[in-house]
């Protein structure tokens, strides 16, 4: 067991919900992931921040579809450097459903493209209401 | 602007060629309780044509105890012929306890992706693979920018 001797976790640092929400609005790719009746389900998805919520846009087919309905879900972001030992991660936990304001769905119409993915009318928004966020980092510098 | 790209599936073999080549992945599975999904980012080597990563005490490690069902995602942007891939592999998580098998993961280049003690290796038993490969906008250094 030498390897618990290692002093590497004093380079573990907690981001602050803050700070995570921050890192949140610098990116515009993630994964989501929910328990589909076969298992758990995870896909990459593109995505903005709509009134501070994680928002995207797809094609009410496949697996996505499940979004027409509320779901829990888990939606992650993370940036890793293998060559610089830098890494960090955020996980954002809540109920993903589907856009029905009118006013946010002319908007999201207007300015969000759809992810990549998706086949046929990207006809559904989806937005994630958080009920928790948490993020974590690694390296030798502050995240 | 929307712009058509052409979507097309990948066979097993050229998912696990792709496997092969990246050491990135993202593990998904749901938390103990039952309620919650979990995504984390995890460092991995394809052995015996399967994901194998390693674990400490925690939430993946309970996970693969119990043999509980994950999703296993790994996605790359391909600059040479502006394309991105992504492999998704979904099955049930197992702790390797054959010595030979962890004599010949301990060889390979596997760093844990957090700090901490990982003495448990974990492999992904899978029961699907499945995999596209999409063009990229050639203008975007990146995926993709959902607001351009």
């Amino acid at each position: 067991m030498t390897l618990a001797t290692e002093p590497t976790s004093s380079r573990f640092q907690t981001l602050s919900p803050e700070r995570c929400r921050e890192l949140l609005a610098s990116r515009h790719e993630g994964r989501i992931a929910w328990e589909a009746p076969d298992g758990p389900q995870l896909v990459s998805v593109s995505y903005v921040l709509h009134r501070g919520a994680i928002t995207f846009r797809t094609s009410p087919s496949g697996a996505l579809a499940q979004f027409e309905r509320p779901t829990m879900v888990a939606f992650e972001i993370d940036h890793v450097e293998q060559d610089a030992d830098v890494a960090w991660s955020v996980l954002v936990r809540g109920w993903a459903q589907p856009v029905t304001d009118p006013g946010d769905l002319a908007t999201l119409r207007a300015d969000l493209t759809p992810v990549p993915w998706a086949t046929g009318p990207t006809t559904l928004f989806v937005v994630i209401h958080e009920r928790g966020i948490s993020g974590r980092a690694v390296g030798p510098r502050a995240v | 602007m929307m712009t058509m790209r052409e979507i097309r599936e990948l066979t097993r073999t050229e998912c696990l060629d792709l496997l092969g080549r990246a050491h990135l992945g993202r593990l998904a599975f749901i938390d103990s309780v039952g309620v919650y999904p979990i995504v984390v980012p995890v460092n991995y080597v394809l052995y015996d044509g399967a994901v194998v990563f390693r674990a400490g005490e925690g939430a993946k490690l309970a996970a693969a105890v119990r043999g509980a069902p994950v999703a296993f995602e790994v996605d790359q942007a391909d600059d040479t012929d502006q394309t991105g891939w992504s492999v998704l592999v979904r099955g049930s998580a197992e702790v390797l306890v054959d010595p030979e098998d962890l004599a010949e993961l301990a060889e390979r280049p596997l760093q844990p992706w957090a700090p901490g003690a990982r003495h448990h290796y974990v492999r992904i038993d899978p029961n699907l693979i499945s995999g596209r490969r999409i063009e990229l906008d050639p203008k975007r250094g990146v995926w993709w920018d959902p607001t351009e």
